[in-house]
């Protein structure tokens, strides 16, 4: 999923500031699983806003909307006919969320409410940790399913470091190894040997070294005709 | 919830959670005592008075009422 957390109050007041009537949109997908920008997430902020502005003497009037998937037309377009009703639009979801938003409708102020911070998964509750990069060329065939691109924090494709001591990585005591992690899973599964062969450098033009990315499924388009946005 | 009820300015002191069984009477009489001192040396609600937004919602209505 998507991983992101709530940008503190102050800081979002800021990007308030001046505005008297604010829709707060949450989006039911990624960042609720994450607990940031769902509907619960969404009330809080409501009631906390509605508090803490008026304690301010600057009141804003906060009204509150979760929609299923802010990343996608289908589920924004029905709050096209209100959003004129607001002075802006506080948007808990991710940064493709705020970005959709303000790409569908061009002439609402929209703001982020979350740090959209990255790719993950909760190994436990109320902990989520990074598991993906979105490189582009996935290579968790080689390394057992365990990502260097993501958990190493040198991002070796041959390790381990000389820094990763006693399991756990030089850069910070409290991530695993990804190497070592590697090591056991590869040992575990009767497959060292593959860890013999030496990896050549990555094609990073996949990643976002290449700029922004696209993919388009000309099997999946609708003719031009039909097309929209 | 206390770090949040800071932030927005409302004293996260205002907030307690204390566990109790049934039978501990005594207790709840004391921890109600001390929450009563610690709220009336806070003073009044900040927010109770101020004005609230003219379409404001139910939820600040009734913070105005207390």
């Amino acid at each position: 999923m998507i991983v992101g957390e709530q940008k503190p109050l102050a800081e979002i007041k800021r990007m308030l500031a001046g505005f008297s009537k604010v829709l707060i949109v949450g989006c039911g997908t990624c960042v609720t699983v994450c607990m940031a920008g769902g509907e619960k997430e969404v009330g809080i902020l409501a009631s906390a806003l509605r508090m803490s502005t008026r304690l301010d003497g600057a009141p804003i009037d906060c009204d509150e909307e979760v929609v299923q998937r802010q990343c996608e037309w289908e589920y924004i377009d029905p709050l096209g006919a209100r959003l004129a009703n607001y002075d802006a639009v506080l948007s808990l979801a991710c940064g493709i969320g705020v970005q959709t938003l303000v790409q569908r409708f061009p002439n609402v102020w929209v703001v982020p409410g979350l740090n959209t911070t990255f790719l993950g998964m909760p190994p436990e509750q109320g902990v989520w940790e990074e598991r993906c990069q979105a490189c582009g060329e996935c290579i968790l065939d080689q390394t057992g399913g365990i990502c260097p691109i993501a958990r190493c924090s040198k991002q070796l494709l041959n390790g381990p470091c000389g820094g990763s001591q006693n399991g756990v990585c030089e850069v910070n005591p409290e991530t695993p190894c990804a190497w070592q992690l590697i090591y056991e899973r590869m040992t575990a599964m009767g497959k060292l040997e593959k860890l013999l062969e030496i990896q050549p450098p990555k094609n990073w033009s996949t990643a976002r070294h290449g700029g922004p990315r696209r993919i388009i499924r000309e099997d999946l388009r609708l003719p031009e005709d039909y097309r929209t946005a | 919830m206390r770090a949040l009820l800071d932030e927005i300015g409302l004293q996260g002191e205002r907030l307690a959670m204390v566990n109790l069984s049934a039978v501990m009477g005594t207790r709840l009489a004391e921890v109600a005592t001390q929450m009563t001192e610690k709220v009336r040396a806070l003073g009044p609600n900040p927010l109770a008075g101020v004005k609230a937004h003219k379409s404001g919602c139910e939820a600040d209505r009734m913070v105005e009422l207390k």
